[in-house]
């Protein structure tokens, strides 16, 4: 048996250290597993980052740079009021967006875990689903339900609530922060799940059986044991908010400029690139600053916390139930019917009879289904998208699963470096990514296409990918496969009979996953596709004629078509009953 | 005019000279051998081409039907105007492009466009004259664009809710506060606030008329509810969230009226026009195809297979009848003399005129303001 093994399997990072199978003190300064990933993250991450901090140094030229040193660019964003302004704007939105995601969230997660029992797992699958369908279409259905004589106006003035329709709703800061929501929350659902699913309910147990209330318990115990699963969460909806242009421009009227377009406009009209490099580089050191001192100020709260001066209780504590009362679950209710009107006003309007992907309806027909599958561009785009995604799933799990491995297994020097790096390309707004990808791919005389645009989703999902095969890795039982070895595996036998089949699932969710992300991928694309057009890029470039039920019809397939893979890969990784099949296909998510 | 969607990732690479000049010699060769082509092709290469051609542009363009059987065209998507610019910085991704004649002294000051040879162009004769003689596709006495398809930005208002707008002032009433959506699109929404402001050379701008211009710009922003995406606004109609649009291009008020939006009209207010146009871009690797590609969408049957599609105007007169009628015309000439042709916006810096990229700039500030 090999050192270091204890007999609990690891909850959350204060016994991971302690739980790590095969570990060492650190054993090495960086395991082989991890240099797939780190060699391909220095080439398509690091450098093409590198290449346009360099940039943002550089006086601007038409279209491209003058090599000259200058720091003009940034003094010129402290100076200028509008890029500080729409800097602090982007930032601002965004935490609020990703403090009700955590809230709401939270909520879902909670319920999802100690509330649903075997429903708990059915509800995960249900909240993912709600991603599986074209971006661009749903926020489109979101309009539907938000303007002016839009599905709620309706129902409002019908139910005689209310006389005129109610103007915010759309085209305003509520209407960007409930789209943001909207977007992320599925996202930021999992590693709360995740964080929730590994507490060990005997903690919780205990803090009951020794008088604290509910409340307290949750507070106490629950809370701070889940508080991971809360920080990645947060992270991932203030960075994906902040750098999510697309939405608040589409639902935001003139409220919706956002850093992210700003930076997009100096790569394109404004042909001004060391200033939007200077912008992508002042809006990375925007997350940093505002990560970083949340952090700060949570610890500075434990401490407070700590060191509070406690009151001895006084009889018995009000028996105070909040974690218990249906409020959440009234919360996941509500999160769920909220994520699924767009869905499901995508379906409904997909057999709109106008040439309108909204209101007004007007009747029902096959129409744009037909015409979908007569249309030989969508044949070509879809195979394309196809092929794409398939790559990339496959590239993914090859790039991905060895580092999950080695940060699952391994103490090394170079660990958090390896965190940072894995997680890098969700920190970096997708349209920087995708300049700083095609100004190298040019650089290096690579020829855009399929083949750049799959190391470019590679990159893109490997981050995820990573997160879910380590969780798993992380929850599972070290000892059954020090059982195995005991009982005289070899190392390799041991891996391929015991670990890999409960890693199964981790790899089938981790690659519906990647394949969802990448089906989906616009911003990056559209920079490296080359002569080619995947789906997205074929939906965006229709918006310029007016979009048509036939987009919600694309949507629908891709939504059967998702959910249909889930079926299959639970399938593939259980053949007993559904529940479980779900169970784990969640557990993996 | 190749309409601008700001929604999808509207960016581009950078590439240093050096860079550039490194691509080009990566490319050298077959860039060279391409070249070399175009200037000593002879018509029957041209008629004789076949095989694959890469040609960007925007989807409304994409009619399989009207294509050369013998030509295998691949076709990319440009989802904004500036994407242009983006799509070929790679040297030999493309052919040919399709996009408004304002991008031509883009392209060329990025040394990506060459003259076309319209002599190889057997159905040049069937553009109308107006076009083919238009001074907007020519720079230095050469031709650099083929005029593909032509429009004018309108305005359009819901006959429902309010009267045809004949003035700014009136499109400044209360009653349009918060009514009115413009598209995000800087030379377009730039070019009519000039119009409106009286310079009726809009796309020509010197230093004070563009402050002026901006200032009503800015001036105008309470009437302004959204600020969309072309396309966007037959939906915006249709659910009552605007009134009033501008500046729309030719199918919108047609794509209004299947959406349901059926009480849209439009006027003429401040209009102006557009063309779009094919241009053979310098890195081309496959020229007589792309010469080939370029002469097929002049002929009678696919301009109007390309108007059916697309309800863009035809430059070829043969095709206009492919229009539904409510968009039917007697004569370009009377259409142009109420919305005249703009030739684009000057990126050159230093000159009498303020270039596109302040232009940009200015729209940014407007925005966020």
């Amino acid at each position: 048996m090999t050192a270091g093994i204890s007999g609990a399997a690891p909850r959350d990072g204060t016994f991971r250290r302690r739980a790590l199978p095969g570990a060492r003190v650190l054993d090495t300064v960086l395991p082989v597993g991890a240099l797939p990933l780190v060699l391909f993250f220095a080439a398509m991450l690091l450098a093409p980052i590198a290449l346009l901090v360099v940039y943002s140094f550089f006086e601007p030229g038409f279209f491209t740079v003058i090599e000259v040193l200058t720091v003009r660019n940034y003094r010129l964003i402290l100076s200028t009021a509008l890029y500080s302004t729409i800097l602090l704007k982007t930032l601002g939105v965004s935490l609020v967006v990703a403090c009700v995601i955590v809230v709401v969230g939270y909520a879902m997660a909670y319920t999802i875990v100690f509330q649903l029992g075997v429903w708990g797992p059915r509800v995960l699958v249900l909240v993912m689903a709600s991603l599986l369908s074209s971006y661009i279409v749903r926020l489109y259905a979101l309009t539907t339900i938000l303007g002016t004589n839009g599905l709620i106006n309706q129902a409002l003035i019908a139910a005689g609530l209310i006389r005129e329709p109610l103007g915010f709703l759309l085209y305003g800061y509520f209407a960007i922060i409930i789209t943001l929501v909207y977007v992320y929350l599925p996202i930021a659902v999992l590693p709360m799940f995740a964080s929730l699913q590994g507490i060990d309910r005997r903690l919780v147990e205990a803090s009951r059986d020794l008088g604290e209330a509910p409340l307290r318990t949750f507070v106490r115990v629950t809370l701070p044991l889940s508080m991971r699963g809360i920080r990645i969460a947060f992270a991932f909806s203030f960075i994906l908010a902040s750098a999510d242009y697309v939405a608040p421009q589409m639902v935001g009227g003139l409220n919706g400029q956002m850093i992210g377009a700003v930076i997009a406009d100096q790569f394109g009209g404004a042909s001004n690139y060391p200033l939007g490099a200077a912008l992508a580089v002042s809006m990375v050191v925007g997350f940093a600053v505002v990560l970083g001192g949340l952090l700060l100020l949570e610890k500075l709260l434990r401490l407070a916390l700590l060191h509070a001066p406690r009151r001895a209780p006084r009889g018995t504590p009000a028996p105070v139930r909040l974690p218990g009362l249906p409020i959440t679950q009234a919360v996941t209710v509500l999160a769920l019917l909220f994520l699924f009107s767009p869905l499901l006003t995508v379906i409904v309007f997909s057999f709109n009879g106008a040439r309108n992907p909204g209101l007004p309806f007007q009747g029902v027909t096959l129409h744009w289904y037909g015409q979908l599958f007569r249309s030989a561009d969508f044949g070509r785009v879809l195979s394309t998208s196809l092929l794409i995604g398939a790559c990339t799933v496959i590239g993914g799990l090859l790039v991905g699963v060895p580092a999950a491995l080695a940060l699952a297994r391994r103490r090394f020097l170079l660990r958090r470096p390896l965190e940072l790096l894995a997680l890098g390309p969700i920190a970096m707004p997708g349209v920087v990514i995708g300049v700083a990808l095609l100004t190298s791919f040019v650089h290096v005389g690579i020829r855009l296409g399929v083949g750049t645009t799959i190391a470019a989703h590679i990159l893109l999902v490997t981050p995820f990918i990573v997160l879910v095969v380590r969780t798993r890795l992380e929850k599972m039982d070290p000892r059954a496969e020090e059982a195995a070895r005991d009982l005289g595996s070899s190392p390799r036998r041991a891996f391929r009979t015991v670990t890999l089949p409960i890693l199964t699932p981790a790899l089938l969710g981790a690659g519906i996953l990647a394949a969802a992300i990448s089906l989906d991928e616009l911003l990056v694309t559209n920079f490296t596709i080359g002569v080619h057009a995947t789906v997205p890029v074929w939906i965006a470039s229709q918006m310029r004629a007016g979009l048509t039920p036939s987009l919600n019809a694309v949507a629908v397939l891709m939504l059967v078509g998702s959910l249909g893979l889930i079926g299959l890969a639970a399938l593939a990784a259980r053949r007993g009953r559904s529940t479980r099949l779900l169970t784990t296909l969640a557990e993996a998510a | 005019m190749a309409r601008q969607n700001t929604g999808a990732g509207g960016g581009a690479a950078a590439l240093t000279r050096r860079g550039f000049q490194a691509g080009l010699g990566a490319l050298g060769a077959s860039m060279l051998a391409g070249r070399a082509r175009a200037a000593g092709l002879t018509l029957a290469e041209v008629q004789a081409a076949s095989g694959p051609v890469n040609i960007l542009g925007a989807q409304t363009y994409e009619t399989p039907a009207s294509w050369p059987k013998d030509l295998q065209v691949h076709w990319a998507y440009n989802t904004t105007n500036e994407e242009i610019l983006t799509k070929t910085t790679q040297p030999g991704t493309f052919d040919a492009v399709i996009i408004y004649q304002g991008e031509i002294d883009q392209l060329r000051k990025l040394d990506r466009l060459v003259p076309v040879q319209t002599d190889l162009l057997e159905d040049w004769k069937l553009v109308a004259p107006l076009f083919r003689d238009a001074s907007v596709i020519r720079r230095d006495g050469q031709v650099f664009a083929v005029p593909f398809h032509w429009g004018y930005g309108y305005l359009e208002y819901n006959s429902a809710k309010t009267s045809a707008p004949r003035s700014l002032q009136d499109l400044m009433s209360p009653k349009l506060t918060k009514k009115i959506g413009l598209p995000n699109d800087p030379y377009a929404v730039i070019t009519t606030f000039a119009l409106f402001a009286g310079y009726q050379n809009a796309n020509n701008l010197t230093r004070d008329q563009f402050n002026a211009t901006i200032k009503l710009l800015k001036s105008f922003r309470p009437q302004v509810l959204t600020i969309h995406n072309y396309g966007d606004e037959p939906a915006l109609f249709a659910r009552g969230d605007i009134w009033v649009g501008f500046p729309e291009y030719s199918d919108s008020i047609v794509l209004c009226h299947k959406a349901g939006a059926t009480a849209v009209k439009s006027t003429m207010l401040a209009a102006w026009s557009y063309v779009d146009c094919l241009m053979v871009l310098k890195a081309a690797e496959h020229v007589p195809a792309a010469y080939k590609f370029i002469n097929s969408c002049l002929s009678t049957a696919s301009q109007e297979l390309t108007t059916a599609h697309s309800l863009a105007f035809p430059v070829n007169d043969a095709a206009i009848s492919a229009l539904p009628k409510e968009l039917q015309y007697t004569s370009s000439e009377a259409v142009l003399k109420n919305a005249p042709l703009m030739p684009g916006v000057t990126v050159e810096t230093g000159g009498p005129d303020v270039p596109f990229q302040e232009w940009v700039q200015a729209w940014e500030e407007f925005k966020a303001a």
